[in-house]
């Protein structure tokens, strides 16, 4: 029995991988980085893959569903992470394997029946990140409506500062929670700032960072790959989803949520169906706000990014609050300027 | 950039193992040490002090560390421990050159 | 006569603890916590500990602890020996020996660590394991090299990837390995094993080969899974004719102390001390087996 590391550029080790899986009904997503399998024989008998913060894709045959299979493979997916600098890890699988991950030591997040479930191992778990979150709750507690906004602001727009500033308005407190993940064209601590900024003037608003537990990788991977089917993407939505209902609002106490309602992003929309779905019976209400509009169009970060793309920078001061605008016009823009120009990301 | 110098892992999730992750780093005083263990209400206690017993050893006052235990018996603990503390430190000092 | 049996050394993983533990409940005549080929380089350092703590920690009953370290030319055997040592295990294999030099190396740590933890002095004993050609042109000086030494080894898989031999599940390639290993240990008066088989489901072939060398006069052999050791103490045990002739040679010398007489024999034969030796072996690895 050996355990060895697969090519996952070579097309035929990653095919022997595939089928292994769809045995198990599961699929071999594009998004890998690392993938190790267990060899008696020469045979597959499991195997397991990384995908950034995620362990997925891990399947052991049938015939030799032993415990001791599953640990060796998920301690050696986390010693390698490990040597990447993570130490902690999200965990993928389907709900009927509970269980046996739960038995290994993870701690189970969230379910979204049937397809998926999300756990997690590691140091700073989020535990840690509900301690952090609790510091910036306010001790006098005659706020009655505590509403939450999540927005990525790919930059800061108008648009954001509109639904911040209606959140403001008709809430006691709002926490504004910006997306961690890195992988969009202005990275996270730009995009923080700009938000900073343009909302100063909102003094019941703060701006904190989502960490690893609001619209990640790890809780919602299809938000930054946009290609999957309705029910993938219901489903992971609902996921993230969960996520907020059980840890971060009652931490927090919240019991609403503003979203901006999405014409050009069909995965926002079903995101945001999925919220309206299940947010109400959690005691959190969904107000779902008109997008900006400026001469007849919807003020949206896509539009700003792609005035940017085609040299038209001049053109987004329009859209734009001015702290955004300062930034853009500035020395520091300069090298997201250029990725943007030229990137072919949507994002 | 990610700051990996003053980590250390060791064990696996194997049975009658542990997985020990270890942290320094200047925010953090003193001893902190997270338990995952099935036998936590039983052994909890006595994990926790044979932890300490081997930081102390080590000479060890400030320090993170979270811990998987597979049902591993009390010199398996240590060693581990031992090991990742070690290790972390290793990565401390290849930095500090 | 050295009283401890050597029919088996069971191999374990030295970076396991599930193993670790568990190594002395399937009934070999010794364990060889391995920190050399069975653990990968980076975790070098991990079973070096886990090792120490099972040696001061777990109870083994009877059975002989051994431990491989990594040969003094690696960066890890130097710290294998210092930290090993000093948790008392009955004894240290030594991999790829070659000359003289490589046991008096080892002898000197062992003599200032016993010193140091006022330990008996040789109370740690040196496994040498021949696993190349020089090493096995100097097993006769080997052999004698140290009072420690008390059994010797070889590897097959090394020595004939050294020698250019190919490796076969008959091990006809290992004959004069094995005649000369054989040979150096009688003449240095220890005990010399076999090397392990490696097919771990071929019972049949692992009986095979045990009996061969048992025939050749080998005392024991390492092995790496716990279902080998049962079928190899079995070709170790000897059959009823083989007790009760042992019983009568034992017998016929105590009749001729009472009688002082200086010549025994028995059945026309002479029987002299290695005849005696041989009775006496006989009887150990009989009350081993539980047949006494």
């Amino acid at each position: 029995m050996d355990i060895r590391v697969i090519n996952i550029h070579n097309n035929s080790e990653k095919e022997r991988i595939s089928q292994f899986l769809i045995n198990q009904n599961l699929k071999y997503g594009n998004d890998i980085e690392y993938t190790i399998a267990l060899f008696e024989e020469k045979q597959i008998i499991g195997t397991g893959s990384i995908s950034g913060k995620v362990l997925k894709c891990i399947a052991v045959d049938e015939s030799k569903q032993r415990e001791g299979i599953a640990a060796k493979i998920v301690s050696r997916l986390v010693k390698k992470q490990f040597e990447n600098g993570r130490t902690k890890n999200f965990l993928f699988t389907s709900p009927d394997k509970i269980d046996q991950f739960t038995g290994l030591g993870f701690r189970l997040l969230s379910v979204a029946e049937p397809i998926y479930a999300l756990l997690e191992m590691g140091m700073d778990d989020i535990d840690q990140y509900l301690h952090v979150l609790k510091k910036y709750q306010k001790t006098d507690s005659i706020a009655k409506i505590i509403s939450t906004l999540i927005i990525n602001a790919n930059p800061f727009t108008l648009g954001h500062q509109f639904l911040v500033k209606k959140a403001s308005t008709e809430s006691d407190i709002v926490y504004l929670f910006v997306v961690r993940e890195d992988k969009s064209l202005f990275p996270f601590e730009t995009r923080f700032s700009l938000i900073e900024e343009g909302c100063r003037s909102f003094d019941n608003v703060k701006v904190i960072d989502g960490g690893d537990y609001i619209i990640s990788s790890a809780t919602f991977p299809t938000y930054f790959t946009r290609e999957s089917e309705k029910e993938i993407v219901s489903g992971q939505a609902t996921l993230d989803a969960n996520i907020f209902i059980n840890y971060i609002a009652p931490t927090l106490k919240i019991n609403r949520r503003y979203v901006g309602n999405e014409p050009y992003c069909g995965t926002t929309s079903i995101y945001n169906q999925v919220l309206k779905k299940v947010f109400p019976s959690a005691g959190i209400e969904i107000k779902e706000v008109p997008r900006f509009e400026l001469d007849g169009k919807a003020v949206s970060a896509s539009s700003v990014r792609e005035l940017i793309k085609n040299l038209k920078i001049n053109e987004t001061q329009k859209l734009l609050p001015s702290s955004t605008y300062r930034f853009l016009i500035s020395k520091e823009a300069n090298p997201i300027i250029r990725k943007i120009i030229a990137s072919n990301s949507r994002h | 950039m990610k700051d990996q110098v003053n980590i250390g892992q060791a064990g696996t999730l194997e049975s009658s193992d542990v997985l020990v992750f270890v942290r320094f780093s200047p925010q953090q005083k003193g001893i902190k040490i997270d338990l995952e263990s099935p036998s936590e209400k039983c052994f909890g206690k006595m994990i926790l002090k044979s932890i300490e017993d081997v930081l102390n050893d080590l000479g060890i006052w400030n320090i993170y560390i979270k811990v998987h235990d597979r049902g591993a018996l009390d010199c398996t603990i240590r060693a581990r421990v031992e090991t990742a503390v070690k290790r972390a430190q290793k990565n401390k000092g290849e930095q500090e050159e | 006569m050295k009283k401890r049996l050597r029919r088996t050394a069971l191999y374990v993983p030295g970076n396991d603890p599930s193993m670790i533990q568990n190594a002395g409940i399937f009934g070999s005549d010794a364990i060889v916590l391995d920190l050399e080929d069975a653990v990968s380089v980076n975790e070098k350092d991990a079973a070096r500990l886990l090792v120490r703590n099972a040696l001061k920690n777990i109870n083994y009953g009877n059975t002989e602890v051994i431990v491989r370290i990594n040969s003094f030319f690696t960066p890890f055997g130097k710290d294998d020996l210092e930290i090993i040592g000093r948790a008392h295990p009955d004894g240290i294999r030594v991999p790829k020996v070659e000359t003289i030099q490589d046991i008096q190396n080892i002898e000197k740590f062992l003599d200032r660590i016993e010193a140091e933890e006022k330990f008996e002095k040789n109370s740690i004993k040196i496994l040498p394991s021949i696993e190349s050609a020089l090493g096995l042109f100097n097993v006769f000086e080997i052999a004698k090299a140290s009072q420690r030494i008390e059994v010797i080894n070889f590897g097959a898989e090394d020595y004939t990837a050294d020698i250019g031999a190919e490796r076969t599940k008959e091990g006809k390639e290992l004959f004069d390995i094995r005649t000369r290993m054989l040979l150096a240990a009688r003449v240095a008066g220890i005990e010399v094993q076999d090397s392990v088989f490696a097919h771990v489901r071929d019972t049949e072939g692992l009986i095979r080969e045990t009996q061969f060398i048992k025939q050749l006069g080998f005392d024991g052999k390492s092995v790496i899974h716990p279902s080998q050791i049962l079928p190899v103490h079995q070709v170790f045990t000897p059959s009823q004719e083989e007790i009760a002739r042992a019983k009568r040679i034992i017998f016929a010398i105590k009749e001729a102390e009472k009688k002082k007489s200086g010549v025994i024999s028995l059945d026309g034969r002479m029987v002299d001390a290695p005849v005696v030796a041989k009775a006496r072996r006989v009887l150990d690895y009989a009350q081993a087996a539980g047949l006494l």
